[in-house]
C-alpha cells in the first residue's frame, strides 16, 4: 500500500468520544503510543468495501481477494486483512498505486462498530515488453519478451519470449499462467517451447527440445512446491565429424512425456551468499507415460550454514541423483547427469568428471557430490559481499550396469572418489556469486579432466 | 641450459601440491573401440535382411560387397547420427566419419587395389557417363514412385523410413523427408511433367542400359566383378522389384524389361542370397 489515508484514525485521535470503546482511563498521562497500540485492538468490522479503478478485473476476482477482510474483527485485524488483499492484488499483476480510505458505518441497520472501506487503485498497463540480459550457472543470456497482463480479468498472464545464450543457441516460449482461486502463490501454467542448446564443446552435439508442459505451482508455509506433466520431443543433433561413436549412437529423436514433482524448503539468509541456515530441495520425475523414454529421476540437494561468529561460516552441501531406466529402456545423454566445474565440482572443467569416449563426456546415471566450505571475513575489508573461502570438494558420477546391483554400483563410486581442495575469494553481485578460486584436484579417474591452479566460476548455485 | 631459477623449479617440483592429484583411478568401464569398418544407412531392405530399402544406402552397401571389402552394416535408420544429417555413412577403423562423395575417395585410397574397376579398355568416362545417366533418368523415376504416390507412400515408404519413431514424430520425418524428394525431382521437371513421362524416360534409359550390357555380360563393361556403376543400378531397381507397393505401375513397368530384371536377380543371387540365407 502506497498511502493509507485512515478516517477511522483520525476519529481515534482527534475526537476520543467517538470511539467504539473508552480511552484508557488510566492513561491521560500515558504516551501516545500507548494509548495507540491498545485502541487498535477494539472490536471492529468492515460493513462494506468498495474497489474503485477496477476496469478489466472480473468481479470475483475481486471479491475472492477482499473475502478474507471480512471477517475481520478488531481494527489491527482489519489493518492487516486489508494490506493483505491490497498485497494479493499486487501480486497478482493485475493493481498498483493503493490508497485506503476508511470510515464509520452509518445507518439504522449498520451494526455497531464497523466500517466502511473505500479502496482506491490503478490498474496496472495490461501490456509490457523487457529486454535484458542474465547470468545464470555457467551461462549467461540474453533475452526478450513480451507479457500480457490480467488477460481475462483474473490475473492471467501470457508471456512470450525469447533468449540466446552462450549454450543456448535459441530458446522460444509462450507462458500462459493463472492463478488458482486469485491466490498468487498457486498457478496453473500451460508452456509451449522450444530450446535449442549446444554442447558441441563438451559432448559435440547440439538438443533440440520442442515440448508443452502443464504445471502447478504452490506454495505452502515455507515449502515451495511444483508438479506438472510435460511432453517433449527431444532431438540429439548436429554431430559434425568428430563426435564420438558413443555420442553418434544416442543421435537422433525422442519422445518424453512425464510427471515431475519438486519441492524447495529455503531458510537460508541469502540464497547467493549465505551465512545461516538451511536449504533442502527434491525433484523426482517418471518418464513412459506414453513416448519412448521410460525413466525414474530423482535429485536431491540439502546445504546447511552454520556461523561460527567473527564472520567465520561453516558451509556443507550435499547433492545426489539417480536416474533408472524402466522397462528395459537405456538412458539417453539428455536425461543423465554431469558433474565438474566451479559451481558443480571445483578443480574441474565443466562436465569434466566421469565416463567419457574420447573427448565427449557421457554423463552418468548416478552422481553424488559434497563440499564443505569455511567462509572467512577478509582483513581490512567489512563486507557482507566479499569473503574468502576455504573448500574442499567430492564427488562422483558413473554409469549403472545393467548385471550389477544398484548398492554396487553406488558403493563403487563412493569407494573411488573424484575430490579437490582449494581457497578463494567470493563476491557476490546482485544475485550472482563470483568465485575465484586456486584449486588442487585430489584424487581423480582416468578419464576425468583437472583443472589445476586458478578457476573463475559464476552462477548462483554452488557446492 | 640451467637457468637462475632451475634450482627454484626443482624445489617447488618436489612441494607434495605440484605432484597432484594424489591418485589417479584407473577406468572401470572403458569403451572397446570398434577396430571394423561400419557403414550405417537405413535398412534392411523391403523383403530382406540384408540390403537396404534406400538407394543410396544401397548403392555403398553393394559397392562394399562387391568389392570383398570387411565391413559391418549398422542400420540405423537415423539420419542424424550422419555428420552431414544424411545416411548413409562410413565410421572407419579409426572412428573417422565418412559421408557423400568423400566415401569412394576413402575407398580409393585405403582400398584402391581391391576395388573393382573397369576393364582399361573402357574410358572412366564412360563408366562416369552411365552413373550420370542413372542418377538423372533413374533416380526420379525411383523417387517419384516411393514418394509421389500417396499409397505407396503411406504404406511402405513413410513406415520404411521413419517407422522406428513414435507418433508425431515420425509424421513430422516422414513429411520433411518426402518434401526434401518432391524437391530434388522438381529441380529437374516442371510442375507439368507427370509420373507417366518421369516413368517413360526412366525406361527409355533402362531399355538402353540393357542394351548396353548385352546378353553375354555379366556386368556392366564386361568386367569381372560388379563396378560402381553395377552398384547404382542395383541400389535403384533392386528395391523397385522386391518392395510391394499399393500402386506398383514403375514395378511392372520394369520388370518388362526382363535383361534388368535378370541382371539383377543374379547380382542378388551371387552377392547376397549367401548373407541372406546365413542371416
Amino acid at each position: 500500500m502506497s498511502a493509507m489515508n485512515n478516517d477511522l484514525f483520525d476519529d481515534f485521535s482527534q475526537n476520543p468520544a467517538a470511539s467504539p470503546s473508552p480511552p484508557p482511563t488510566a492513561s491521560s498521562t500515558a504516551p501516545n503510543s500507548t494509548w495507540l497500540s491498545e485502541s487498535i485492538t477494539v472490536p471492529l468490522r468492515i460493513n462494506s468495501i468498495r474497489v474503485e479503478g477496477v476496469k478489466n478485473t472480473r468481479s470475483g476476482v475481486i471479491q475472492e481477494v477482499i473475502a478474507p477482510a471480512l471477517q475481520a474483527k478488531s481494527f489491527d485485524e482489519v489493518t492487516k486483512k486489508l494490506h493483505q488483499a491490497c498485497g494479493r492484488l499486487e501480486q497478482l499483476e493485475i493493481m498498483d498505486g493503493f490508497e485506503i480510505a476508511m470510515d464509520m458505518a452509518h445507518g439504522p441497520l449498520v451494526p455497531e462498530h464497523s466500517v466502511d472501506v473505500v479502496i482506491h487503485a490503478r490498474e496496472k498497463g495490461r501490456f509490457w515488453a523487457r529486454t535484458g540480459t542474465e547470468i545464470g550457472n555457467s551461462e549467461g543470456s540474453a533475452h526478450t519478451s513480451a507479457n500480457f497482463r490480467n488477460l481475462f480479468g483474473g490475473g492471467e498472464t501470457l508471456s512470450i519470449s525469447g533468449s540466446v545464450g552462450t549454450r543456448t543457441r535459441a530458446s522460444h516460449q509462450a507462458t500462459l499462467a493463472a492463478p488458482v482461486n486469485a491466490d498468487p502463490n498457486q498457478r496453473f501454467s500451460l508452456a509451449a517451447y522450444q530450446q535449442n542448446q549446444t554442447f558441441q564443446a563438451s559432448s559435440s552435439h547440439e538438443q533440440l527440445f520442442r515440448g508443452i508442459s502443464l504445471r502447478y505451482s504452490g506454495a505452502f508455509p515455507g515449502l515451495h512446491t511444483e508438479m506438472g506433466y510435460s511432453a517433449v520431443w527431444r532431438q540429439i543433433r548436429e554431430l559434425g565429424f568428430r563426435a564420438s561413436p558413443s555420442v553418434r549412437l544416442e543421435a537422433g529423436h525422442s519422445l518424453k512425456s512425464g510427471v515431475y514433482f519438486s519441492m524447495l524448503r529455503d531458510r537460508r539468509d541469502n540464497p547467493t551468499l549465505p551465512t545461516q541456515g538451511y536449504m533442502w530441495k527434491w525433484y523426482s520425475e517418471l518418464a513412459g507415460l506414453g513416448g519412448d523414454v521410460r525413466f525414474l529421476k530423482n535429485e536431491a540437494q540439502t546445504q546447511y550454514n552454520l556461523p561460527l561468529g567473527r564472520g567465520f561460516v561453516l558451509s556443507n552441501t550435499i547433492r545426489a541423483g539417480l536416474l533408472q531406466p524402466l522397462q528395459n529402456d537405456t538412458t539417453r545423454i539428455c536425461d543423465r547427469f554431469f558433474l565438474g566445474g566451479p559451481n558443480s565440482l571445483r578443480g574441474f572443467r565443466p562436465f569434466g568428471v566421469g565416463p567419457r569416449d574420447q573427448r565427449d563426456a557421457l554423463g552418468g546415471d548416478f552422481y553424488w557430490s559434497s563440499g564443505l566450505s569455511l567462509l572467512t571475513p577478509l582483513p581490512n575489508i567489512d563486507s557482507d559481499k566479499l569473503k574468502g573461502h576455504l573448500w574442499a570438494n567430492a564427488g562422483g558420477l558413473a554409469q549403472l550396469k545393467a548385471n550389477t546391483p544398484l548398492h554396487q554400483s553406488v558403493q563403487e563410486s563412493l569407494c573411488r572418489p573424484t575430490s579437490s581442495v582449494g581457497l578463494g575469494l567470493l563476491f557476490q553481485y546482485s544475485m550472482v556469486r563470483l568465485e575465484l578460486n586456486f584449486c588442487l584436484p585430489l584424487t581423480m579417474s582416468v578419464w576425468d579432466h583437472a583443472k589445476k591452479g586458478w578457476q573463475f566460476g559464476m552462477g548462483i548455485d554452488f557446492l | 641450459m640451467a637457468t637462475p631459477l632451475a634450482p627454484l623449479r626443482g624445489l617447488i617440483s618436489q612441494l607434495p601440491f605440484t605432484n597432484l592429484p594424489l591418485k589417479v583411478y584407473p577406468v572401470t568401464s572403458a569403451k572397446t573401440p570398434s577396430n571394423s569398418l561400419r557403414l550405417y544407412c537405413y535398412g534392411p531392405g523391403f523383403n530382406d535382411n540384408v540390403t537396404s530399402f534406400d538407394p543410396t544406402s544401397l548403392r555403398w552397401l553393394s559397392f562394399l560387397t562387391f568389392a570383398g571389402i570387411d565391413f559391418q552394416v549398422e542400420y540405423c535408420n537415423e539420419p542424424l547420427m550422419a555428420p552431414n544429417n544424411r545416411l548413409p555413412f562410413l565410421m572407419t577403423p579409426t572412428n573417422e566419419c565418412i559421408a557423400d562423395d568423400a566415401i569412394y575417395d576413402y575407398l580409393v585410397r585405403t582400398y584402391g587395389d581391391q576395388l573393382p574397376t573397369v576393364p582399361t579398355d573402357t574410358r572412366p568416362a564412360s563408366a562416369f557417363a552411365l552413373l550420370t545417366l542413372i542418377d538423372t533418368h533413374v533416380k526420379p523415376a525411383v523417387q517419384h514412385y516411393f514418394w509421389y504416390d500417396e499409397a505407396n507412400y503411406r504404406e511402405q515408404i513413410s513406415v520404411a523410413y521413419t517407422g522406428q519413431h513414435q507418433w508425431p514424430i515420425r509424421w513430422v520425418e516422414a513429411t520433411a523427408l518426402r518434401k526434401q524428394n518432391q524437391r530434388e525431382v522438381a529441380l529437374q521437371f516442371t510442375d507439368t511433367v507427370s509420373g507417366e513421362e518421369i516413368y517413360e524416360r526412366a525406361l527409355h534409359t533402362l531399355r538402353d542400359l540393357a542394351s548396353y550390357l548385352g546378353e553375354q555380360d555379366t556386368y556392366f563393361f564386361g568386367a569381372a566383378r560388379p563396378t560402381l556403376v553395377d552398384a547404382a543400378l542395383f541400389a535403384y531397381l533392386f528395391p523397385v522389384l522386391t518392395s510391394t507397393m499399393p500402386n506398383s505401375t514403375f514395378k511392372e513397368l520394369v520388370k518388362n524389361i526382363p535383361r534388368l530384371s535378370n541382371y539383377i536377380r543374379a547380382l542378388w543371387d551371387q552377392w547376397f542370397r549367401k548373407r541372406e540365407e546365413a542371416a
